[in-house]
C-alpha cells in the first residue's frame, strides 16, 4: 500500500504545483518575454537558478527559511499551529521554486514568439487589454502552455533532493515516489525500486514523447536551455 | 475632422506633425520611411506620443489626458497580415463586430453585406493560414469595417491583391467611407489609387508633413515636391471628361472635355456621364503646331500657363502647365529642358497638347 500512496501523494504534488504555477508565472513569462526593463537580466537569472543550483542547496535554504525562527516559518507556526518543514505544503512551497524556469521559460518563448501585435490588433477592434489577452494571447499560447505543463508536472514528479531536505519522509504527507525508491534501495527491496523506477521512467519517456509529437515545430524551442 | 499636434519619437529623432484632415479619404503619401505608418500608428494610439489628438468632438489625447486605443473606435488596416490564426474567418470577421455591439454601438455595416461585398461567403469556415495572400488582404479590410469604426486607417492596404480584385474593392471602399460618413486616412504610393479614391492629399517628406489639399491641385506637382530625388510616384492631372459616345468595333470611349474632344480605350462604357482621368504628366508632349501622321488620337489645343524647372534627380526636365482652350480644366506635362528651349515656348502661348495615355480615374 506505501506504493499507492506514495503515487498519489506525488500526483497531488506534482498537480498542485503545476496549477499554481501556471497561475504564478504567466505574468512573470509576460514580463520576462516583452520587457526593456534594465532589471530583466538580473529577474532571468534568479528565475533559472533552480535549474544549476543543487536542489540539496534549494532545500538548505528553504530549510532555513521554513524555520519557526525566521519570519516566514514563525508566521506560518502562528497561523496554523504546525511548521512548514516536514509538511505537505512546505513541500508544495518548495517545489514551486524547484520547478518555476520548468514553467516560465517555456511560456517566456511562446509569449515572444506571439509578439504583442494581437494585442494591437484587438485594441483596434474594440478590446480592452483583459479581453484582448484573454482573446488572443492565451489560445495562441496554448501548446506553450501544454509543454510547460507537462515539462513541470513531470520534472516535479522526478524531484529529489530538495524533498529530502525540507519534506524527509513522513507516510502520506513528505513521502513520494523518488523517497520510497530511495528507501527501497537502502534496505535491499530491489523488487519495489525496479518496479517504481521503471514506473517512473516510462511515465517520464511517455510524457516527454506526447509533447513533441504534439508540439512538433514548437516544442524544441520551447524546452528550458539547460535541459535541451 | 482629425486635428492632430504631435510629436513622435522614433529613436535619435522625431516625427513632427501639424495638420487638420478633413472628412472624406484623405491619402497620406511619401516616399517609404518618412514616417507614415508610424503617423496612423500613433493615431490609433498604438505608439506612444506627445501633443494633443482630436477627433470630431473628442479628445484623444491632450496633456495627461489619453484615451486608450480600444475606446478610439477605428478601424485599422495593417501593413501586414493581423488575422487571428486561432480564430475562422468568420470568428476573426465577428471580433470587432461582437465588441462593437457590446458596447451598444448602431450596427450600421452588417455581417451579411460585408461578406458580399467583399465576396468571402466561401471563406467563412476557413482558418487564416489556409488563405492565399489576396484573400487574406480582403478579410483584413472586411474585418476593420465590421468594427463598425468612426475613423478608418488604411495602411496600404490593397498590396498584393491583383488590379481585377483592385478595381472590385476600390469602388466598394469609397462607397462605404462617402456614403456612411467613415474618414479614411489611406497610406499608398500608388498614384492610381489614391486619384480613385481619395479627395485630399497629405505629402509627408522626412518625418514631417510637406503639402496638403485637394487630389487635384497635389497631384500636378508631385514631381516637384521631390527636391532629395526621392520617388515620390507619378505626376500628373486629374480632369473631368463627359462621355459622349463608345465605339463596341474600337473599344474607344468618346468624351469632351469643355468644348474639345478626346478618345479613351476601354473595353466598356463607363456607368457614369461625367469622369475623372488621370493623365501622367511623362505621358504629355506638346508642339507649337498642329502635327499629323501620328498614332497620338488625344491632341488638345491649350495655352501655355506656367513653367517650372525641376529639381533634384528631376533637374534636365521642365513641368508645363497648361490650361485645355474652352474649358477650366489644367494639365501638367514634364518636357525636357532641352525640348522646351529647342521650341521657345513661352507664357500664354498657344500649343497643343499630345496625350499618350488617359485613364479614367473615377466617375467624377
Amino acid at each position: 500500500m506505501t506504493e499507492f500512496t506514495a503515487i498519489w501523494l506525488t500526483a497531488k504534488l506534482a498537480g498542485i504545483t503545476t496549477v499554481v504555477l501556471m497561475v504564478i508565472a504567466t505574468p512573470l513569462a509576460w514580463w520576462l518575454a516583452h520587457s526593456q526593463h534594465r532589471l530583466k537580466p538580473a529577474i532571468e537569472a534568479i528565475t533559472a537558478i533552480p535549474l544549476v543550483m543543487p536542489p540539496t542547496v534549494l532545500g538548505f535554504y528553504l530549510l532555513i527559511l521554513f524555520s519557526p525562527d525566521n519570519a516566514l516559518g514563525g508566521l506560518w507556526v502562528e497561523l496554523t499551529g504546525s511548521t512548514l518543514a516536514f509538511s505537505f505544503t512546505g513541500l508544495v512551497i518548495a517545489s514551486l521554486v524547484y520547478s518555476l524556469p520548468f514553467m516560465v521559460q517555456p511560456l517566456t518563448a511562446a509569449f515572444a514568439q506571439i509578439g504583442r501585435q494581437p494585442l494591437e490588433t484587438a485594441a483596434t477592434l474594440g478590446a480592452n487589454p483583459w479581453d484582448a489577452w484573454r482573446s488572443t494571447v492565451l489560445p495562441m499560447a496554448r501548446s506553450g502552455y501544454l509543454t510547460a505543463a507537462v515539462l513541470t508536472f513531470a520534472h516535479t514528479v522526478g524531484e529529489f533532493g530538495i524533498v529530502l531536505m525540507v519534506g524527509g519522509n513522513l507516510a502520506g504527507e513528505t513521502r513520494v515516489i523518488s523517497i520510497v525508491i530511495y528507501e527501497s534501495v537502502e534496505t535491499l527491496n530491489y523488487g519495489q525500486a525496479h518496479a517504481l523506477s521503471a514506473g517512473l521512467l516510462v511515465f517520464s519517456f511517455s510524457v516527454l514523447l506526447c509533447v513533441y509529437y504534439s508540439n512538433r515545430q514548437l516544442a524544441p524551442s520551447l524546452l528550458p536551455r539547460s535541459s535541451r | 475632422m482629425l486635428a492632430l499636434d504631435i510629436k513622435i519619437p522614433i529613436g535619435e529623432t522625431q516625427i513632427n506633425m501639424q495638420c487638420e484632415m478633413p472628412s472624406g479619404v484623405t491619402a497620406l503619401f511619401g516616399p517609404s520611411g518618412c514616417g507614415k505608418t508610424t503617423l496612423l500608428r500613433a493615431i490609433a494610439g498604438l505608439t506612444p506620443c506627445s501633443g494633443s489628438i482630436r477627433f470630431k468632438n473628442e479628445i484623444w489625447q491632450e496633456g495627461d489626458r489619453l484615451v486608450p486605443s480600444h475606446k478610439r473606435r477605428v478601424g485599422y488596416v495593417f501593413q501586414e497580415d493581423r488575422l487571428f490564426p486561432h480564430m475562422s474567418v468568420e470568428e476573426n470577421l465577428r471580433y470587432g463586430l461582437k465588441r462593437a455591439g457590446d458596447q451598444q454601438m448602431p450596427i450600421k455595416l452588417p455581417l451579411t453585406d460585408v461578406v458580399e461585398q467583399f465576396d468571402l461567403a466561401d471563406l467563412l469556415g476557413r482558418k487564416p493560414k489556409t488563405l492565399s495572400g489576396g484573400e487574406s488582404r480582403r478579410v483584413n479590410v472586411a474585418r476593420a469595417i465590421l468594427g463598425q469604426p468612426q475613423l478608418l486607417l488604411l495602411d496600404e492596404p490593397l498590396n498584393g491583391l491583383d488590379s481585377q480584385r483592385k478595381a472590385e474593392i476600390i469602388p466598394y471602399l469609397a462607397n462605404i467611407t462617402r456614403e456612411l460618413d467613415i474618414p479614411t486616412i489611406y497610406v499608398s504610393h500608388l498614384n492610381d489609387e489614391i486619384a480613385k479614391l481619395c479627395d485630399h492629399m497629405l505629402v509627408m517628406g522626412n518625418n514631417t508633413l510637406i503639402r496638403q489639399g485637394p487630389t487635384q491641385e497635389i497631384l500636378p506637382s508631385l514631381g516637384l515636391l521631390s527636391t532629395k530625388g526621392e520617388d515620390l510616384g507619378e505626376a500628373g492631372s486629374l480632369i473631368e471628361a463627359t462621355v459622349t459616345g463608345f465605339s463596341e468595333a474600337y473599344s474607344m470611349i468618346d468624351m469632351a472635355i469643355g468644348e474639345q474632344s478626346m478618345q479613351v480605350l476601354g473595353l466598356e462604357p463607363p456607368a457614369t456621364a461625367k469622369v475623372r482621368l488621370f493623365l501622367a504628366a511623362r505621358d504629355i508632349a506638346i508642339a507649337t503646331s498642329k502635327p499629323t501622321q501620328l498614332s497620338i488620337r488625344n491632341m488638345l489645343g491649350v495655352t501655355i500657363a506656367d513653367i517650372t524647372p525641376l529639381s533634384g534627380n528631376a533637374r534636365g526636365l521642365v513641368a508645363v502647365d497648361l490650361t485645355v482652350d474652352g474649358s477650366d480644366e489644367r494639365l501638367c506635362a514634364h518636357i525636357s529642358k532641352a525640348a522646351c528651349e529647342a521650341l521657345n515656348l513661352q507664357l500664354g502661348a498657344e500649343a497643343f497638347a499630345l496625350i499618350k495615355s488617359a485613364r479614367i480615374a473615377t466617375p467624377a
